[in-house]
């Protein structure tokens, strides 16, 4: 062969290959479907992804893509049949489901009765952990009338009852999945939600994929979704701002008149969460309810919303029920007023004319909590008292509140509904959580709340609640500071996207099979 | 010299399993209750009834008598099983080996740089002694001695990041994925974490070309005529070499630790945030599985390197190396 | 080459300055500022540089340059606190380890080993992670850490003394352990110890840094500098330049401490004069 022939042979050779590996590049690992896949920016790892436990926002967010309960929100915040295609009442603690016809699992096994029932078993099992056990203790009994009809009878009237079946913890699982799992749902899934999971990998991100048996025709609209982690702060939403992502969930506030400014970005937020002081009420200074009233009138709620949350949020001077809630009463939304002199006056009644001395606890792991504790400090002692910080991190936090080794603490939290009864949790006896009040132990209260979710007539149970919340307020085992705005911010090439309102924001992942994405 | 070797190795085995039982000990003896923190950090609103506690506390086995648990977890040792982490249910095994490689991807490449960096700056420094240039040369290493690493990473995100918006921040593209993103974002973090390296082999390079640069044969060589170049590569960069080796092997240690913040201020996912995660969701059996892993890579480096000085080095084998 | 060149010289004295005045800001930081670095106006925050507020304010409306300088305190506070501690039994089990050998070598030399297969920053995570942050704490851990540096150094320079002749002239002589320890053995060590000490103290800077940064260190609201870079992190995009107060007052103090080491290590030891 001459040197020529040679030549061209290797210049052939280079080109074909050349050309190969440009054709098949994309055929190389890549995302796959045709259409777009939403990539989400979510803020943690999910732990774990058993739907009846709950293990923060991140993780239910795709909870909710891969299960569907019983109910569901729907915009505006009401409850909606998800599973169930109509029910009925016979008796106040009766309720007989109806499910659909033709409901499958993601494999396409059939949801039948047998998993609802099964469901309510794990829920109630000590020893799964599930979310909802003591809200659903008043479950007395399910029976299974015929494949598509459940019967479940309470120990007592509950007007909660089918808003907490419409919580994402009441997700119902496949019991032969389950059984055959050793009922260790963490890893592995089997749901009958909008997507399927698809590849997760560790670290970096998961993948949901449509699900070919859901049963709402035509949804989702969008095929996948692509989650990547960024516990960030900064890096998450640097991401939304180059195009790394689509979406991000938890709008840093700082971030958050930016974006609304930037007409490339569409943004939708609602006040929901809130902050509050919780005491120890088994001991000085927080044992006398003159003291939590003073510290009502102490507490700057404005700085807190201005340097914790860079203006977004809002003052709360009463309870944090909202208009539109069933239990809203206007006069009690300023019982209190930022008035350090008068809180002064207050402490000096109560015999602490010299100030009290007391640690604030806090965390140092969550900038919000932190935050907000330093501002309380800096009020405090502004009016004379000698407040000192504990800043532990959050599981020290924890194991410290649980035990009860607190004088008084900040706090933030959301409702888990929007039913007045959410209060419950706060203002009735109990065992000790690091979240509550300590030693708050009423029973005239513990009575009221009962009856009050006991009423099935909203108009008793609302007249039952004012009365509730004077109490509550009078009494303040916890002084509320304010809400702050939760929010989302997407690129205008996402459409359909729709947030929940007040408590139920962190449950708009479940309008997530609604979104599209345009190239 | 394989009685020194295997010396050697008996030693390794036996600190490892005091780390290993150490760990256990310190992390078992400790306030706190994982399962309060499992049920309830991001739990929500309801408090997990004692019950509850209770049961999971059993399913988890974290309520057998401490002997029993420790028993149990040296058997699974003896298997290479580190167990599951007390969160999620995935293997702590799995876990690591996901995570470590994006950490010697990191250092591999910050050493790579830190070398070529540092010795090119110690022969420039060294060649150039008692002026100006070597005053600023030898600044830039003290500065990478000196500086944070964390600070170094901030203030690199600051800049580059930032303001001149050049590279991503954050957000992890795997190479099988994106080779070209990849090694974009793989640049800010291994230049960080390279920088501080570069100051302790940079000057250890000045230090020994110094040394070796007045020395008769190098004075020999450059009177035969050879050029600076090959005087240099020849002569006094083998000399100078072996405590460049040396102090790289020891600093490895330093490296792997030092990951730690490169990684959390570049959302690297590497084995030291998952650590640092794990630490804070007291995941007992990843913060045991993690040390454990560390500790053993970190003896492993200095074993090969104390070995490989004794087969250098006959004398330090009949010392009996302390 | 005895001489010291000029550029040599500018960098030590400007060194000695610099960490004069960090040491200066951490006993008397009364001193530098008239502000409290714990006063909040929340009517003001992230005011620019200027004016009434030298270097700006912080998220809470503080002046940020009263919270550099209070921040002087921690840093040097952890750096000092846990060199002494390292310094003082390190040195103590060398000496001990060194001149009584047997068993005594065995226990502080192989507890050395252990504490050093472990890298210092994962272990200081594990204990300020689990046992709590705070100056005190991290005095302890760092200390700890710190403790087979000096050991090590002091068991070598012990043998090395012990095996002169003029110690065995005076153990002959009837001389007691005690005086041949504090006459001998002890004056000899002190020189290379000093010189660990200082190269210590940087390195313990820095370890207490990266701990605050990461939040295990000092806690809030009492300044320090890992912790106001960990902040000012958040608000790059807002604010860029709160950033680079702290980074530069954490950097120039530890470049400082380690030119004094360096310039010391020259002065001690002559054969370093030559390079």
């Amino acid at each position: 062969m001459t040197r020529a022939r040679l030549r061209k042979w290797v210049v052939a050779v280079a080109l074909t290959a050349l050309l190969g590996a440009g054709a098949t590049w994309d055929l190389l690992p890549a995302p796959g479907a045709p259409e777009p896949p939403l990539i989400f920016g979510l803020s943690a790892e999910p732990v774990n992804l058993d739907p009846n436990l709950s293990v923060g926002a991140a993780a239910q967010t795709v909870k909710m893509q891969l299960y569907s309960g019983l109910f569901r929100f729907g915009t505006g915040g009401t409850v909606q049949n998800d599973l169930v295609a109509s029910y009925e009442q016979p008796t106040p603690t009766t309720y007989v489901f109806h499910l659909r016809r033709n409901l499958k699992f993601s494999d396409g096994s059939p949801l039948t009765a047998t998993d609802v029932a099964f469901t309510f078993e794990r829920i109630a099992d000590a020893k799964v952990g599930a979310y909802l056990r003591t809200l659903l203790g008043g479950v007395q009994s399910v029976d299974v009338v015929d494949p598509q009809t459940v019967k479940v009878t309470l120990s007592a009237p509950d007007a909660v009852f089918t808003t907490l079946l419409a919580l994402p913890q009441a997700a119902i699982v496949s019991k032969a999945f389950a059984l055959a799992h050793n009922d260790d749902l963490k890893a592995a899934t089997l749901g009958e939600g909008p997507y399927v999971l698809g590849e997760w990998q560790r670290g970096v991100q998961l993948t949901v994929e449509r699900n070919p048996n859901y049963y709402q025709r035509g949804l989702p609209r969008t095929s996948e979704i692509r989650f990547v982690f960024y516990p960030d702060d900064n890096s998450r939403f640097a991401a939304l701002e180059s195009g790394a992502v689509d979406m991000i969930e938890y709008v840093p506030w700082q971030d958050i008149s930016a974006i609304r400014a930037n007409p490339e970005f569409g943004y939708q937020g609602t006040p929901g969460p809130f902050m509050y002081l919780q005491f120890n009420v088994t001991q000085a200074p927080f044992n006398d309810a003159r003291v939590r009233r003073a510290m009502g009138y102490a507490i700057d709620r404005d700085a807190i919303v201005k340097t914790a949350f860079f203006g977004r949020g809002t003052p709360i001077y009463g309870l944090p029920i909202t208009k539109g809630n069933l239990a809203y009463d206007p006069a009690l939304d300023h019982y209190y007023t930022y008035d350090p002199a008068k809180a002064k006056q207050m402490l000096g009644e109560a015999g602490f004319a010299n100030g009290f001395t007391a640690t604030l606890l806090s965390t140092s792991q969550y900038g919000m909590l932190k935050d907000t504790a330093q501002v309380v400090q800096q009020n405090l002692n502004a009016i004379g008292e000698h407040v000192t910080l504990a800043l532990p991190d959050w599981a020290t936090r924890i194991a410290t509140g649980n035990a009860g080794r607190y004088q008084f603490a900040a706090s933030g939290a959301v409702g888990d509904y929007p039913d007045p009864d959410f209060l419950t949790v706060y203002f009735h006896s109990g065992p000790t959580y690091y979240n509550y009040t300590t030693g708050y132990d009423d029973a005239t209260m513990d009575a009221m709340l009962s009856m009050a979710r006991g009423m099935l007539d909203p108009a008793g149970r609302a007249a039952m609640y004012g009365r509730i919340e004077r109490k509550a307020l009078d009494d303040a085992p916890y002084i509320f500071l304010n809400y702050r705005e939760q929010g989302y911010a997407y690129k205008k090439s996402v459409g359909g996207f729709r947030i929940l309102p007040g408590f139920l924001v962190f449950y708009t992942a479940g309008t997530l099979d609604t979104i599209t994405v345009t190239n | 010299m394989l009685k020194y070797a295997s010396r050697r190795v008996l030693i390794a085995v036996v600190l490892l399993w005091v780390i290993a039982s150490l760990v256990f000990a310190f992390l078992h003896l400790l306030p706190g209750d994982p399962v309060l923190i499992i049920l309830g950090s991001e739990g929500g609103s309801q408090a997990p009834s004692p019950d509850q506690v209770v049961a999971v506390r059993h399913a988890l086995g974290l309520d057998r008598p401490l002997p029993e648990q420790y028993g149990r977890w040296l058997a699974q040792l003896g298997r290479f099983d580190l167990g599951t982490s007390l969160y999620d249910s995935t293997s702590v095994t799995s876990d690591i080996l996901g995570r470590l490689p994006t950490s010697l991807q990191l250092i591999a490449v910050a050493v790579a740089l830190a070398v070529a960096g540092g010795i090119a700056i110690g022969i420039a420094a060294a060649r150039r002694r008692g002026t100006w240039v070597d005053a600023a040369l030898s600044g830039v290493l003290a500065s990478g001695l000196s500086i944070p690493v964390f600070v170094v990473g901030t203030l690199m995100v600051l800049v580059f990041g930032v303001l001149l918006k050049w590279v991503p921040i954050g957000g992890y593209v795997p190479f099988t994925r994106d080779p070209a993103a990849y090694l974009r974002q793989l640049v800010l973090p291994a230049v960080t974490l390279a920088f501080s390296l570069l100051g302790i082999v940079g000057r250890i390079t000045r230090g020994s070309v110094l040394e070796v640069m007045h020395q008769e044969y190098v004075r020999t060589a450059r009177a035969k005529g050879l050029s600076e170049a090959r005087v240099l590569t020849r002569h006094v960069l083998r000399t100078a070499l072996i405590p460049i080796v040396t102090v790289i092997g020891f600093q490895f240690g330093i490296l792997i630790g030092g990951t730690v913040l490169v990684e959390y201020v570049f959302n690297w996912p590497g084995i030291s945030t998952l650590l640092f995660t794990a630490i804070q969701r007291r995941d007992y059996p990843t913060v045991q599985g993690v040390v454990l892993v560390t500790s053993a890579l970190f003896i492993l480096i200095n074993m090969v390197v104390d070995l490989s000085y004794a087969a250098l080095d006959p004398r330090i084998r009949y010392e009996g190396g302390a | 080459m005895r001489r010291r060149d000029p550029a040599r010289r500018v960098q030590v004295v400007t060194s000695a300055a610099v960490v004069a005045a960090v040491v200066a800001a951490a006993a008397f930081p009364g001193l530098f500022t008239g502000k409290d670095p714990l006063l909040m106006h929340p009517t003001i925050p992230f005011a620019p540089p200027g004016g009434a507020y030298l270097l700006g304010t912080d998220e809470f409306g503080r002046d940020l340059f009263s919270r550099i300088v209070y921040g002087a305190r921690p840093s040097l506070e952890v750096a000092a606190g846990s060199v002494a501690v390292a310094g003082a039994v390190g040195t103590a089990l060398g000496v001990i380890g060194g001149y009584w050998s047997g068993v005594w070598e065995t226990v502080t030399m192989r507890s050395a080993d252990v504490v050093l297969c472990f890298p210092p920053i994962l272990l200081a995570m594990l204990v300020a992670g689990f046992l709590g942050a705070g100056v005190g704490h991290l005095i302890l851990i760092i200390g700890f850490l710190y403790l087979p540096q000096f050991s090590r150094l002091a068991f070598a320079q012990t043998l090395a003394v012990r095996r002169a002749e003029f110690v065995d002239a005076a153990r002959a002589a009837g001389a007691s352990s005690g005086r041949i320890l504090g006459r001998a053995v002890l004056p000899n060590i002190v020189g290379p110890l000093v010189i660990q000490a200082s190269l210590s103290a940087a390195s313990a800077m820095l370890l207490e840094s990266g701990l605050s940064f990461l939040g295990l260190g000092v806690l809030p609201p009492a300044p320090s500098w890992g912790l106001e870079i960990a902040t000012a992190r958040n608000y790059m995009f807002q604010t860029p330049y709160y950033v680079l107060w702290p980074s530069l007052a954490l950097s120039l103090t530890i470049l400082g401490i380690n030119t004094m080491g360096d310039a010391l290590l020259d002065y001690l030891d002559p054969r370093r004069r030559a390079g």
